[in-house]
């Protein structure tokens, strides 16, 4: 993260620069009209009664964090709405997809695959920053699928490498929800299978309500992005390796226009929330998992548990279904399962198409502390020879 | 080719191997010959057992591709590409191998049990590791989470090094077939999986070629499976 940062602060530079603006404090000062600055910085125009309405509402900077983490947030939202700042540098980067060195030139929201994910109450502003990075080759911009709106605002947040923009949508539907990029043509499907994708969760202000509607608290959570991945191969049938960003263009078309992806991963790598990055958890805990796919349907199941509580199309004011074996997560979006751990061990969480659980990648395991339940389950033989009868 | 006659030769004589054998590895590319690539290991008990240096390379199953006795498993082989284990290979493909290698000349080889991979592979350092869970129950996740995530991409032959007994790589990233059953109940020609033996001990399907990770499997597969005879034959 540092060296997003480092870059972050050179294109801030370069920004400063190149619109003449004296400081950062400047931006800042500009308030709602922070778009502020000359030619090359037009001013954004805002029906001044709505700006000074949300000028008096207190503003918080969300600190974002690497995925499978949420950041730091309230489940019940105290008094008036906010609006929640945060910043999205997008950083086009080669990552490694599997343990056998096969590589994507990824698209990124914030360095990760998939992106941050955002988190407010339902009446709350979200203002995101979008930087693209000087480094960067190619437009981008940000759609959210729950803004209303300017396309989720993909149409007001063009921008080449070296620029940035500022949006901001009221979150009005309580729910989870996928973010992408979608910069036009062939380039919507190509930078969202190059990873650039992420969720947002927009809280009821009073927090989430199990099937009865009694309030619902987890003690933890996870965020899992599901990830296809469409990589060409070459003659002889190795995936190929590419020098620059964008390069696999044409290459990797011809192998999407073939629905089939090579890889299916959680977290932007086979493997990546196995072993020492399993998530964790303990027995009695009520743990929230959040499954975001932004273009290909998936089927999420936890090995050895249940969907306790599943909003399986992430709108929070749908009741959840109670005690699933397996939900659907549609391409094109995001939904929350929340299931209280009863037994130790280890849980494999998996899109149960198997076939993709095992052969793509998308697996993760849940290691989960505790005292085994004897009636829950016990090995009453163990395995050995067939007694004859 | 006299150049890397003269390597074969230097590697051969730095294993320390019989005058025979290294007269029949200056058919440099005759790639059986290089299976002679033998080192003598004790085993308790006074026997000895001579163990090649190296996995099975492509380029020796590609041979026994090209002789019919194998599956054709290895794809294209470049001529620059330099030596590398053979992996992607199952039971069934390893007895094929076997079964040609045997009826090709005249030394016989074998796989290793378990228990004598073990003893070949006794210096490989042990790390140890504190169990995820102590009761017992809970046995079938407690080692969870021991084993070390190792990069898949198949290096060439001795990139791993070599233990002082002399043999290469058994500390890398392709496991070996064992011919330990899973089962010493099971009749040996219907055993469904054996022993594999690496970085960590495991069991696969006779079938299995490429090991994966996911679904109910909660552990840590091997990266690669290959292979590495042994002879009882001087």
């Amino acid at each position: 993260m540092t060296s997003i940062l480092n870059q972050l602060n050179e294109s801030r530079r370069g920004f400063l620069k190149t619109t003449g603006l004296a400081s950062l404090a400047t931006l800042a000062a500009a308030g709602t009209a922070r778009a502020a600055g000359e030619a090359t910085a037009p001013v954004a125009k805002v029906d001044p009664a709505v700006a000074a309405d949300i000028a008096k509402l207190p503003r918080v900077s969300q600190k974002l964090v690497d995925p499978p983490f949420l950041p730091e947030h309230e489940q019940t939202a105290d008094g008036q709405p906010r609006v929640i700042e945060v910043t999205l540098p997008i950083v086009e980067k080669k990552i490694q997809i599997d343990d056998e060195g096969t590589e994507i030139w990824a698209l990124t929201f914030n360095g990760t695959v998939p992106g941050p994910m955002i988190i407010v109450h339902e009446g709350d502003y979200v203002e995101v920053t979008l930087q693209n990075l000087p480094t960067n080759s190619m437009e981008h911009n940000i759609d959210f699928h729950a803004a209303t709106g300017g396309l989720g605002g993909g149409a007001l947040t063009k921008i080449l490498p070296g620029e940035e923009t500022i949006l901001r949508w009221k979150a009005i539907k309580p729910g989870v929800f996928v973010y992408h990029c979608a910069p036009g043509d062939v380039m919507i499907p190509y930078h969202v299978t190059h990873g650039m994708n992420g969720a947002v969760m927009v809280l009821p202000r009073d927090g989430l309500k199990d099937s009865e509607g009694k309030p619902f608290k987890y003690d933890r959570a996870y965020y899992i992005g599901e990830q296809d991945f469409y990589i060409p191969k070459d003659e002889d049938g190795n995936y190929k390796k590419y020098e620059t960003a964008g390069e696999d263009l044409s290459e990797s078309l011809d192998v999407m226009r073939k629905l089939i992806p090579t890889h299916e991963v959680f977290n932007g790598k086979a493997g990546a929330l196995t072993g020492k990055q399993a998530m964790k958890a303990k027995v009695g805990e009520a743990v929230l998992f959040i499954h975001a796919q932004a273009t290909r349907d998936t089927r999420p199941h936890l090995i050895g548990g249940h969907g306790d509580l599943v909003w399986e199309t992430g709108s929070f004011n749908d009741k959840p279904d109670t005690n699933l074996e397996t939900w659907l997560i549609r391409g094109g979006s995001a939904g929350a399962m929340a299931y209280t751990f009863r037994q130790p061990g280890v849980y494999a969480y998996v899109n149960h198409n198997l076939i993709e659980a095992v052969l793509l990648g998308a697996t993760a395991h849940v290691v989960v502390e505790g005292d085994w339940n004897d009636d829950l389950m016990a090995q009453v033989k163990k395995p050995g020879p067939m007694q004859a009868t | 080719m006299l150049a890397l006659a003269g390597v074969k030769w230097v590697v051969a004589a730095a294993a320390g191997l019989s005058g025979l054998a290294i007269a029949g590895l200056l058919g440099w590319h005759d790639a059986v010959q290089a299976d002679a690539l033998l080192r003598r290991v004790e085993l308790p008990g006074h026997a000895s057992l001579f163990v090649a240096v190296r996995e099975v390379t492509r380029r020796q199953w590609k041979t026994c591709a090209e002789a019919g006795a194998c599956e054709d498993l290895t794809g294209p082989i470049h001529r620059n590409e330099p030596d590398k284990p053979m992996t992607g290979v199952n039971h069934l493909d390893v007895e094929a191998y076997l079964g040609w290698i045997n009826a090709s000349q005249d030394r016989r080889y074998r796989l290793p049990t378990s228990e004598e991979w073990n003893v070949i592979a006794a210096d490989l350092p042990h790390k140890p590791y504190k169990k995820l869970f102590t009761d017992p129950r809970l046995a079938w996740a407690a080692d969870y989470g021991s084993m070390e995530k190792v990069s898949a991409v198949v290096r060439p032959s001795g990139a791993f090094g070599s233990l002082p007994n002399g043999i290469a790589d058994l500390g890398g990233n392709v496991w070996e077939w064992t011919s330990t059953c899973t089962s010493a109940e099971i009749e040996p020609s219907n055993c469904p999986a054996y022993h594999v033996e690496g970085l960590h001990e495991t069991v696969l399907s006779v079938f299995v070629r490429d090991p994966a990770s996911g679904g109910c499997a909660v552990g840590a597969p091997p990266a690669n499976v290959g292979v590495r005879l042994v002879s009882d034959e001087e």
